[in-house]
């Protein structure tokens, strides 16, 4: 009951919080809506873009791998840290790309930059339809996540209802505020999910010294990881290294900068924001220690916390993991609405697409709910699955950045092979030597993205990193 | 070039390429085996890379 209480009184205050983010900003513009019209700074940009490290997959996903593997779930460290170095070396092009072309989403990037040419409507729609059918699986993370954060709490009441609750709290907090909720929000979600961390953790510490910990834990958990295992965690982490900034509300979140500068100076302090991970780690550890039976490993932190905490701070735990998985889904959803609206529909006038892409959300959430409860599985086997085909963008991406020669076609033509062959080798479980299974299928959408540019003749576009401060217009317009 | 190298090579080294290597040793501290005392000790690594490329390379850039 305590717990409970104290859950009621946090989600009711992040409710407020994100009315608050509201005040002041009337303006029914689609660009502030969505993108807030580039005006935030280092702070919140930070809170954004790196919100995505202390997700409801990092505190019952993260945890359920390492208590499930041992050290072969390390490459879930691995990715969040090489994202950061591709991110700060790529991710103020892609801001100055989003300035250039006015960019909401990430099809738009590809829609601007090349304008007039004969495939890129093609180029857009696969990126779009792409873009949002691996969005789905990342809705199941969340959902699946929040399911196993609210059990926690002991309401004996059917999962079905649980997620449809989770659900309707989502679609709340987005037509509440657009994305400056997600916002706003984020700092107090952080807040809290840190503190989750923190406490557990530190509960786990004072009950059991850390070497006892370790030394209890490590004979029922791997600390070394097996040649298939190693293949898996080097793949794993490079392909989703390049992909992290390709999820689809990564790219749009980095549109609210204010400036290239802004992203450097936030982006090379996340992999600092890294350290409440150790923790994860210790309570995993002592979870193996109890020697308790969980029904799925995705359990092993909330299990914890459970047996460690007093109740009213569990309910602080449950609150900090539900807010997450809210504020993902709310961001995932921004995503997905003008993904639909602007690129998917094309000529919907723009007073339209805010309504428009408000059913799409609904509709998204609802599909989302349906494979949660059609399909549970392991967390972060759900997040490597959404990985396959979002990372397929990262080719195309760089190519604008860089390259002249570059070929809508040859782009599209590579994303959807990708997409393919990740999908068909995962489905029809074809042997892959353990290597991650996107990571194969990158490499043949590259051969074709290069092959299909070369062989389509000599139709140049100026690469974003070749244009420089005179071509983007002075900020606030 | 050695922009890049500082802080998109040297982590990625570390941490993809350097992974068959630390998967042997057997050092321990406080018994938490060493491949997540390396990924730990990179959290801060990393960002010092990524800060050296922002004060000797990046700092100056104009406001844009």
């Amino acid at each position: 009951m305590a717990a409970t209480v104290v859950f009621a009184i946090l989600i009711a205050a992040s409710l407020v919080l994100a009315v608050m983010a509201k005040k002041g900003h009337h303006s029914t513009n689609v660009r502030d809506f969505f993108i807030a019209s580039r005006q935030f700074g280092g702070f919140l940009v930070f809170f954004l873009s790196v919100g995505e490290i202390y997700s409801i997959a990092t505190l019952i996903g993260f945890s359920g791998i390492i208590y499930a593997k041992g050290a072969a779930g390390i490459w879930y460290l691995g990715y969040f840290m090489l994202a950061s170095s591709v991110a700060y070396f790529l991710n103020p092009l892609i801001w100055r790309a989003g300035k250039l072309y006015d960019a909401v989403t990430i099809a738009d990037l590809f829609k601007g930059h090349f304008k007039n040419h004969a495939g890129a409507r093609v180029l857009e729609l696969t990126v779009t339809i792409s873009a949002i059918t691996f969005l789905i699986p990342w809705g199941q993370l969340q959902f699946g996540g929040l399911l196993v954060a609210l059990s926690a709490l002991g309401w004996h009441i059917n999962t079905a209802v649980l997620v449809i609750f989770a659900g309707m709290l989502a679609c709340l907090y987005i037509f509440i505020a657009g994305i400056r909720a997600p916002a706003y929000v984020a700092v107090l979600k952080d807040a809290l999910l840190i503190l989750t961390v923190v406490v557990t953790g530190g509960a786990a510490l004072a009950h059991t010294h850390l070497s006892t910990i370790f030394h209890t834990g490590v004979p029922l958990a791997s600390s070394h990881m097996t040649a298939p295992q190693l293949r898996f965690s080097m793949s794993t982490i490079a392909f989703q290294a390049l992909g992290f900034f390709m999820l689809p509300f990564n790219t749009q979140n980095l549109f609210t900068a204010k400036s290239e500068q802004t992203i450097r100076r936030t982006q090379m302090f996340m992999p600092l924001y890294m350290m409440m991970f150790p923790f994860l780690v210790v309570v995993a550890y002592y979870q193996l220690g109890t020697h308790e039976h969980l029904p799925s490993a995705n359990g092993a932190f909330m299990a914890a916390a459970l047996q460690l905490l007093p109740r009213w701070v569990l309910g602080i735990v449950v609150a900090g993991a539900a807010l997450t998985g809210l504020l993902v889904l709310a961001g995932t959803s921004l995503a997905i609405g003008p993904l639909v609206s602007r690129n998917l529909f094309g000529h919907v006038p723009e007073q339209k697409q805010r309504g428009a892409a408000q059913v799409v959300i609904v509709l998204y959430l609802a599909l989302s709910i349906l494979l949660t409860l059609a399909a549970p599985s392991l967390l972060t086997t759900i997040l490597n699955t959404a990985f396959f085909g979002i990372t397929q963008f990262f080719p195309g991406m760089v190519a604008i950045m860089f390259f002249r020669r570059a070929n809508p076609l040859a782009m599209a033509a590579g994303i959807v092979v990708g997409d393919v062959l990740s999908v068909g080798l995962f489905a029809l479980k074809v042997p892959t030597h353990d290597f991650n299974i996107g990571a194969v299928a990158l490499v043949a959408n590259v051969a074709i993205l290069v092959l299909g540019s070369l062989l389509a003749g000599r139709r140049q576009v100026t690469p974003i990193a070749l244009r420089g401060a005179a071509a983007v217009p002075a900020a606030g317009d | 070039m050695l922009r890049v190298f500082i802080g998109l090579g040297v982590p990625f080294i570390a941490v993809v390429a350097m992974l068959p290597l630390v998967n042997e040793v057997s050092f321990t501290l406080f018994n938490i085996p060493f491949l997540y005392l390396w990924m730990f000790a990179w959290f801060i690594l990393t960002s010092v890379c990524l800060g050296l490329c922002w004060l000797c390379f990046d700092r100056h850039r104009p406001e844009y």
